[in-house]
């Protein structure tokens, strides 16, 4: 009953804070709205104008106010706080004792021991000029670790300069630019609550706190066709995953960095979309992870038109020329979904051909994809927008045959041709097999990666069954995804798991979107083989000699004993560590209870008799004392003084 | 009157939907690990893995066959510059790994290059045999930081061994925060442009007046530290703002243990200080010795052979539940964890043992079996200008068990490394609920009380759970936990022994 009437005490001291908060939370200009806080908090600084790599400080001052007529939320507000400030962008601190979640205890005058005022200090300064030099103070309870909310208690403003001629190129790049910013709130395509939040744009956001699975949609109209840059503001207590759609194609999915806290502190996150001319709807749809509370988004860019493929020229090995009847190239705006722009029609030749092929749409990533008989084959190939020969970030296949890799088909010699695998695991055949190019000043969308089972069969991680996925045909870094959640990272992923794997790459600027998926099954009567000791290490057989064997009585239990043959010396009894245990006996351990299959270690030393600790050294030349016992320990035999054995069970 | 029948309300909401679900704790010790090899073999059952973001293991190449890259692949964060072996030079290591590199805990000689050629004369706490004119001035000092900067030497994981022995400078000297103020500065510069984490520790032990064994403290005056800010402790340290070692960023605990009766104090009183160094700002972790420093020191080892057995005196090994159990609470205390002291690039076929004939003519036996030679055959002479070769340790596969922990971690709390930690209540075999601590003072209560400790990590929907009890008996206890946020949900299962039961949940 006690730990329950506490539960209700927390429950409604939870209530009644996020109650309070969402009542300042309405009224962000009421900076010293917390009346009824008992703490006065501020922040001041040494320089309100800073230069980008200048040092400046922010006092944070906690002063205890005179409350002594205050009876409301005694267990909500005291003089118990924690701090977060949130950093603008590019500030990093180099000094001071401010930290995140620096607490502080104040009490009022009269009792027992009073602390009235604390300061903290914050030292920093800007690698980077920041969109707003805004840092935010908020006060939490000490509840607020566990429950992530925050109390804002103002915010303080320093101007960052930086030389002239920067700031005119940077507006003038500005002007240039097309930008527009959208309300997550006024979109009437979406289906999450509208929330306030004093530092949301418009003062209000679209989501909810524990929910993931909203979406907005957003109604953008660019003047000219192209890549445009997204830059979402959202906050978020976890980690998002989102999906990026425009009309409803070109999905992109996005792991977005977690803001840190649900309300008051935001991040900007910026990615890629290509657009065409006119009104698009972007929808950002949460698919899991954290909750993603949407403010807005803005959209800028000029409508970088990629250049638009018209030609290949290929070079094809000496054998195998049918290979190549069938063979597509294929264009990509966001590194999944691929259109054929032109389908090859005859045989390879082994010397150069050329095919020239009517395509009016740009894309940022373009490839040759093999026939459904073809592994590659090719020596060489070049892809042309009219004369001019493209150039970017090379992206290939796998797996192929040793020394015969995609890179061969595009590192500008016909010396050397690939080929992919074909025969083992993950051979293939087709257009699974594929060389291209991410164009470079176009490209600004990462290459969704192709999974295959590269080694293993099936999996038991009782057994430590490993299979091998590999990644390939993507661009950046890769992720892992086991039935959703993060596995791994890397080229390759071997896993005990079973499951639904996909995998993701991104390179900090962009996110492609999920693999195709691939099964990985568990074989059948997975199950770990039993249990047995195993001696890890062991010494003098006859002064400690283990046996373990299981108990009958209780199943998964283990009795210990030694059947060491050395004797007792007079006047000392055995002190056997078993684990932690000490236990000090006259007789040689005798069916000790192991009641695990954790591992252990026994200790067996001949003790005085009562010796209190072992924690007795040598006697120095100048005598001995508590600490200093020259016989509190028994020589058993030469070179040991007790015996010690280690084991596990596996 | 509404109060009292909303409380009535939410009680029996609380009754309905209490929620008690079963747990499995993992087992710790990777499947198909045979240590009757009698060789280091952490590898061959580990998965490839990486520690999170932010997390630091350092763990030797403790076998012949094991190489760099095989040891960034299981979780290694960085590589001590003094163990590169024959894979190559420093500077391949430099360009292959950037930023990987871990000084190795070089001496005060070293790191300075002092000559340290004059008598011993022991002055004002240090010997002018390396400091003849003093300790550095404020220029000097900061001179010297950028000289170790320039050289390259001052890798990301920085560790000193600056605290003992002749060159022995105090940390309370002023030279240090120069010396410190100007290298952190230089740290935090690179840091600002390639936003990598740096590591910077005086020393790889700690020394600090919180000591929970000191009979002049009461348990009070530990646990009411929780509830203050750093500046209000009543003992302060070098690390303190305006410190002398107040610009490292970094404050690693020593794991060199003594009487087994002690060890579970000690290890509560690391755990302690790794809490207390988080609140005063510091990254922490453990510098770990995988045997006890003293226990005392004539425990043998054996290495059998087909001619026969082989026995070494050696220093005790630790129990693998501790050395597990540290390598995990490493990250959950902290965020470091150093394996030092391991013998490196040993024999799978556990020949030759080195031998060097000052130390190991007294230590070593040799038991032939009918028909074996009468000498140990397989000795490799240490100490008498042969060339450098791979030798065998008889402690071999100590170190294992504490990578196992480490593994662990980043098998289960490294999925939530970015979470939030809480202490649990808990209760073992229906006894009274020992309820967390509201100031999270809770190690200093388990350790006054000598009991267990239930913790978590949440991070979105996922927790990972956890309980040790240093303290423990061998017996099989039914344990039950409270959720810390929730109450009316709460997880049981069977716990028994000291080393660390775990638990990956989704909430």
């Amino acid at each position: 009953m006690h730990t329950n009437i506490n539960f209700v005490r927390y429950f409604l001291t939870c209530l009644l804070l996020f109650n309070i908060s969402h009542l300042f939370a309405n009224d962000p200009k009421s900076e010293d709205e917390a009346e009824l806080d008992p703490v006065l908090f501020s922040m001041s600084t040494d320089k309100s104008v800073v230069k980008v790599g200048e040092e400046f400080s922010i006092d944070i001052q906690c002063t205890m106010r005179d409350f002594s007529d205050l009876r409301l939320f005694p267990e909500a507000l005291n003089g118990d706080f924690v701090l977060k400030v949130v950093f603008p962008d590019g500030f990093v601190q180099t000094v001071g004792n401010y930290y995140h979640s620096v607490s502080g205890k104040l009490l009022r005058p009269g009792e027992r021991v009073t602390y009235e005022r604390v300061t903290y200090r914050l030292t920093g300064k800007f690698v980077s000029k920041p969109s707003s030099g805004k840092f935010m103070l908020l006060r939490g309870t000490k509840h607020s670790a566990e429950i992530d909310r925050f109390l804002y208690r103002g915010k303080l403003v320093i101007a960052v300069d930086v030389p002239e001629g920067a700031d005119k190129f940077s507006r003038q790049t500005a002007t240039q630019a097309f930008s527009q910013c959208l309300e997550a709130e006024l979109m009437s395509g979406a289906n999450g609550p509208i929330t306030s939040d004093p530092n949301a744009s418009n003062g209000q956001t679209r989501g909810a706190e524990n929910q993931y699975n909203h979406f907005v949609d957003y109604t953008v109209n660019v003047p000219s066709a192209g890549l445009y840059q997204i830059t979402l503001r959202y906050y978020s207590s976890a980690t998002p995953i989102v999906s990026v759609t425009v009309n409803g194609g070109n999905a992109q999915s996005i792991s977005l960095p977690n803001s840190g806290s649900w309300n008051i502190a935001y991040t900007d996150y910026t990615f890629a979309v290509s657009l065409n001319a006119g009104a698009s709807t972007l929808k950002i749809a949460g698919t899991g992870g954290g909750s993603c509370r949407q403010d807005k988004i803005c959209v800028t860019g000029e409508g970088q038109i990629c250049p638009v493929l018209s030609k290949v020229r290929l070079h094809w090995r000496t054998a195998d020329f049918n290979r190549l009847n069938g063979a597509k190239i294929q264009g990509s705006n966001d590194g999944s979904i691929w259109t054929d722009i032109y389908t090859i029609g005859v045989n390879a030749t082994g010397s150069w051909q050329e095919f020239t092929f009517p395509n009016a749409t740009a894309y940022q990533h373009v490839r040759y994809a093999a026939s459904p008989a073809g592994y590659g084959e090719l020596r060489e190939i070049e892809f042309y927008s009219g004369a001019t020969k493209l150039s970017g970030m090379p992206f290939g296949s796998d797996p192929n045959v040793a020394a015969m890799g995609w890179q061969y088909a595009i590192d500008g010699a016909v010396t050397a041709s690939w080929h992919g695998q074909y025969v083992g695991i993950g051979a293939h055949a087709g257009p699974s097999n594929f060389v291209g190019l991410s164009i470079t000043g176009c490209a600004t969308t990462c290459i969704t990666p192709a999974i295959v089972q590269t080694a293993g069969t099936n999996v038991c991680p009782a057994t430590n069954q490993q299979v091998t996925l590999t990644a390939s045909g993507y661009s950046g870094n890769v992720s892992w995804l086991l039935n959703g959640s993060a596995a791994g990272s890397g080229t390759t992923l071997t896993t005990v798991n079973a499951g639904t794997f996909t995998a993701f790459s991104s390179n900090g600027t962009c996110t492609s979107a999920q693999s195709q998926a691939l099964t990985v099954v568990q074989v059948a009567n997975c199950a770990p083989p039993a249990l047995v000791p195993r001696i890890s290490s062991s010494g003098f057989p006859e002064i400690l000699t283990l046996s373990i064997v299981a108990d009958p009585a209780n199943p998964g239990s283990w009795l210990l004993s030694d059947i060491g043959t050395v004797s007792l010396p007079a006047g000392y009894e055995w002190s056997y560590f078993i684990g932690s245990k000490w236990l000090k006996t006259g007789a040689n351990l005798t069916n000790e209870p192991w009641q695990s299959s954790s591992p252990g270690r026994v200790v067996k030393m001949a003790t005085k008799i009562g010796l209190d600790t072992l924690n007795r050294w040598p006697c120095p030349p100048e005598g001995c004392n508590y600490y200093y016992q020259n016989d509190a320990v028994a020589q058993l035999v030469p070179g040991a003084r007790g015996g010690l054995t280690t084991f596990i069970f596996n | 009157m509404k109060k009292l029948i909303l409380l009535w309300v939410l009680l029996g909401t609380l009754t309905l939907h209490a929620q008690t679900l079963p747990v499995t704790f993992k087992n710790t010790i990777p499947v198909g690990y045979d240590p009757t090899s009698q060789a280091p073999g952490f590898m061959e059952v580990s998965p490839n893995i990486a520690m999170p973001q932010g997390h630091v293991l350092v763990k030797p190449p403790t076998k012949q066959s094991y190489t760099w890259v095989q040891t960034f692949a299981k979780g290694g964060t960085h590589y001590n510059r003094n163990e590169l072996a024959n894979e190559g030079s420093l500077a391949t290591f430099r360009s292959t790994y950037p930023d990987k590199e871990y000084n190795g805990v070089p001496t005060i000689p070293t790191i300075f290059g002092l000559p340290c050629s004059g008598p011993e004369e022991w002055v004002d706490g240090y010997n002018k045999k390396c400091w003849p004119t003093g300790p550095f001035t404020d220029a000097e000092a900061r001179a010297k930081a950028h000289e170790i900067w320039n050289s390259g030497n001052a890798s990301n994981l920085w560790i000193g061994e600056t605290m003992e022995n002749f060159p022995f400078m105090p940390a309370d000297k002023p030279m240090w925060h120069s010396f410190y103020d100007e290298l952190a500065g230089l740290y935090e510069a690179k840091k600002a442009q390639d936003q990598k984490p740096f590591f910077l520790c005086h020393n790889y032990f700690a020394t600090g007046p919180y000591y929970l064994g000191n009979t002049s403290k009461t348990q009070a005056d530990w646990e009411v530290m929780y509830s203050q800010d750093p500046s209000q402790w009543q003992m302060k340290t070098w690390f303190h703002p305006g410190g002398t070692l107040s610009r490292t960023n970094t404050v690693m605990e020593g794991i060199y243990f003594g009487a087994f009766d002690l060890n579970p104090g000690q290890a509560m009183n690391t755990l302690f200080c790794m809490e207390l160094w988080q609140k005063l700002g510091k990254y922490t972790g453990m510098f770990f010795y995988n045997h006890h420093e003293w226990a005392p020191e004539s425990f043998t080892d054996k290495v059998t052979f087909p001619e026969g057995t082989f026995f070494r005196a050696d220093k005790p090994v630790h129990d693998p539940a501790f050395q597990i159990l540290m390598g995990f609470l490493a990250h959950e205390y902290g965020n470091i964890f150093v394996d030092w002291g391991t013998f490196l690039k040993q024999p799978a076929s556990k020949k030759p043992i080195g031998y060097y004939q000052p130390v190991h003519q007294s230590m070593d036996y040799w038991r032939p079996n009918a028909g074996g030679p009468a000498a140990f055959p397989y000795y490799y002479q240490l100490g008498v200008g042969l060339p450098p070769q791979d030798f065998y340790s008889p402690l071999a596969v100590s170190s294992d068990y504490s990578y196992f922990g480490n593994l662990l971690w980043m098998q289960t709390g490294g999925s939530v490394a970015g979470g939030t930690p809480y202490y649990c209540s808990y209760r073992l075999d229906g006894n009274a609920w020992i309820d967390r601590k509201a100031s999270g003072c809770d190690i200093v209560s388990a350790y006054f009380a000598k009991r267990g400790i239930a913790r978590c990590r949440i991070s979105g929907n996922k927790m990972v759970l956890y309980y040790f009890n240093m303290y423990a008996d061998n017996l099989r206890h039914t344990i039950e936990i409270k959720h810390p946020t929730n109450p009316a949900k709460s997880y049981t299962g069977t716990v028994c022994g000291s080393g660390i039961h775990v638990v990956m949940l989704d909430i």
